[in-house]
């Protein structure tokens, strides 16, 4: 257990920056997660923790000590790679036991360890298997004994749930988590899936093009997404957007897009006056839309367009709508109860209290 | 029911098809052996037909030649300098080959090509100048010497077979490794090494091979001394144009440690051996 810090970590691959500036702290036993589309820099921040790539500018802190320069193997770090990189040539217990036996711990004490991890991590049975007869999910469970067999001080973790199937996908989360809660390991966790992000950890980290975009829990990153790219890149089904322009009449506070006009409440207009007469990004999450009649907000002037259904997409026990006014379109999520079709008129209801307005130029957020 | 002949008809021309196949690689086997214990009377048939397995079935020609010390003390050599051969090229490729699939730089497939393209001399004029270095290096006349002329020879095979072996093993195999705490050495020989035994077994019976087939540089490396590699010693024998039977028999003992090495060494060639490493 230890701290892991970044420092304006920077790195640049021939002349590509892949990494940039970034600043990042994971606290002691923290579990955090690392996110942001294929390709952000996630893997390549990882592997500069691991050692495994230096590190072109700034400072890396594993504990309090500077650790830009310091091997891997004295990091205190173990990594479970997204590909696992099983030794194929050695048993389940062969492949979990090589890290201790590198460090010469004693064979007793090995083999305590090793079975330790086997039953912890429901891999009893399987010692003498190698890699090619295990199922995937087996697969993954050996590469996480084997990185944690070793007590690492700070656990990385990159993609490790990617090549499994939905359902086991779902099961793995809660095994890492109570793991976690168990063991009370530093872990730094790398997804692409916003979701996975968003139920494991206590902190989320948005990576994009090598920058951090936000850091928060994952409550703080749903309701307050500092950008455009965060709003939409958290949340499913992602936010709708809408260019609006914001205006005052009559005293009134609205946002008119192309089809509609909104009526903004008085905390939002208060944030954003200063952008009275411009155009603004509007983005409202389709969980935020109702139908009349089952809305939980109160319905008023000002919070409802009338649309007519173009797409559904059942998902249960709620399905995703696609509706359309003008050209203009947004998706909502409703009850199945609601039985919609397609050319089915509806009327929406918006939450404007959950709204979010984003400066059109730069896409950070204006307000609430 | 046309369709139930057509495919049976199917089947009776590809099991043919594989029968005359496997007759084609058999056959030239089975004269082989026929020739080997045949008796004289079976050989020389004064203009009758030879006969399709031998009158009286012998293991003389084998006798005859357990009982040549010089084709013995020749069948030790090669078998020496094949071994020698093996390892050498194997000690002087893998460590190359590792090299250059792990540190790729600019200009790595022309050197690789250019190691290759060294074959494409034709061994009788690169034998002088092999002869005329290794002569002042006293390595003439020696099974050293020998099985260092045919290491030079297989090396560039051996390294093109092992990079191909080597870019196949995942750099993150030694990366874990190295997070695990192990030092470059102990990644190559405990992780590296076994992972790509497989396909360093495929070079080392392709090395065997050419090193117990080489007749020039042999023959001029060994010319004064006392020593003689099989395809040398083959060499004088048909000089005097021996029976069938003699030759016949010399064939089977040059085949045998060729099929019992390779099967010593296809025990590690099992297929698949990256298999459940990544993903
Ligand atoms: N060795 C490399 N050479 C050039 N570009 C690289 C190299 N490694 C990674 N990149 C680039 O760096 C970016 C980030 O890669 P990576 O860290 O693997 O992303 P992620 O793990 O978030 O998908 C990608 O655009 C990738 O193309
Ligand atoms: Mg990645």
């Amino acid at each position: 257990m230890t701290t892991v810090r970044l420092e304006k970590v920077s790195k640049t691959i021939g002349a590509t920056p892949v990494v940039r500036e970034l600043d990042l702290v994971v606290g002691d036993g923290e579990f955090v997660t690392l996110v942001g589309p294929s390709g952000c820099g996630k893997t390549t921040t990882l592997r500069m923790i691991a050692g495994l790539e230096e590190v072109t500018s700034g400072r890396l802190y594993i504990g309090d000590r500077l650790a830009n320069d310091v091997p891997s193997k004295d990091r205190g770090i173990a990594m479970v790679f997204q590909s696992y990189a099983l030794f194929p040539h050695m048993t389940t217990a062969q492949n979990i036991a090589f890290g201790l036996k590198i460090r010469k711990v004693p064979g007793d004490v090995v083999a305590r360890k090793v079975s330790w991890v086997l039953s912890l991590l429901n891999l009893k049975g399987l010692e003498n298997r190698r890699p090619r007869d295990l199922s995937g999910g087996q697969r993954q469970r050996v590469a996480l004994a084997r990185a944690m067999v070793v007590d690492p001080e700070v656990l990385l973790l990159d993609e490790p749930l990617s090549n499994l199937d939905a359902k086991l996908r779902i099961k793995m989360r809660a095994e890492l988590k109570r793991i976690h809660r168990q063991l009370k390991t530093t872990i730094l966790y790398v997804t692409h899936d916003q979701v996975e992000a968003m139920s494991l950890s206590e902190r989320i980290a948005v990576m994009r093009e090598g920058r951090l975009a936000q850091v928060g829990t994952p409550l703080d990153i749903y309701r307050k997404p500092t950008d455009l790219f965060v709003a939409g890149f958290v949340g499913s089904p992602t936010m709708n957007f809408f260019d609006g322009t914001i205006e005052q009449k009559e005293g009134k506070a609205t946002i008119a897009t192309r089809a509609f006009e909104l009526a903004l409440p008085e905390p939002v207009w208060q944030r954003c006056k200063t952008h009275k007469g411009k155009t603004v990004i509007l983005g409202i999450r389709p969980e935020h839309i109702y139908r009349r009649g089952s809305s939980r907000i109160k319905e008023v002037s000002g919070n409802t367009v009338k649309a007519v259904v173009t797409v559904v997409e059942p998902l249960g026990d709620r399905v995703i709508v696609e509706v359309e006014r003008s050209d203009v379109r947004f998706t909502l999520v409703l009850p199945e109860e609601a039985r919609m079709v397609p050319e089915m008129a509806v009327t929406a209801v918006f939450d404007m209290e959950h709204c979010h307005l984003f400066d059109r130029a730069s896409g950070k957020r204006i307000a609430p | 029911m046309t369709l139930r002949i057509r495919v049976r008809a199917g089947r009776i021309l590809w099991f043919s098809g594989l029968v005359v196949m496997v007759l084609i690689v058999i056959a030239p086997v089975f004269v082989m052996f026929k020739y080997a214990i045949s008796d004289r009377a079976s050989v020389v048939t004064g203009g009758m037909p030879i006969p399709l397995w031998p009158f009286h079935p012998t293991l003389e020609q084998f006798r005859g030649l357990a009982g040549t010390e010089q084709f013995l003390a020749a069948a030790v050599t090669s078998l020496q300098a094949a071994l020698l051969s093996v390892t050498l090229s194997l000690a002087i490729g893998t460590p190359a080959a590792y090299a250059l699939s792990r540190y790729r730089f600019p200009g790595v497939m022309v050197l690789a090509t250019a190691l290759i393209s060294i074959r494409l001399f034709p061994d009788v004029v690169a034998v002088v100048p092999v002869v005329e270095i290794f002569t002042r290096l006293a390595l003439v006349n020696r099974v050293l010497g020998v099985a260092l002329a045919h290491s030079l020879l297989a090396a560039p095979y051996v390294i093109f077979i092992a990079m191909g072996v080597f870019d196949t093993i995942p750099i993150e195999l030694e990366e874990q490794a190295r997070i695990l705490g192990a030092g470059p050495v102990r990644s190559f020989v405990r992780i590296v090494l076994p992972v790509a035994l497989p396909g360093l077994a495929a070079a080392a019976i392709y090395v065997f091979l050419l090193s117990w087939d080489e007749f020039i540089f042999s023959y001029f490396l060994l010319a004064f001394g006392e020593q003689s590699t099989l395809p040398v010693i083959l060499q004088k024998i048909l000089s005097w144009t021996p029976q069938h039977n003699l030759l016949a028999a010399i064939s089977v003992v040059l085949s045998v440690p060729v099929v019992a090495f390779t099967f010593l060494v296809q025990r590690y060639m099992q297929t698949g051996a990256m298999a459940g490493a990544v993903k």
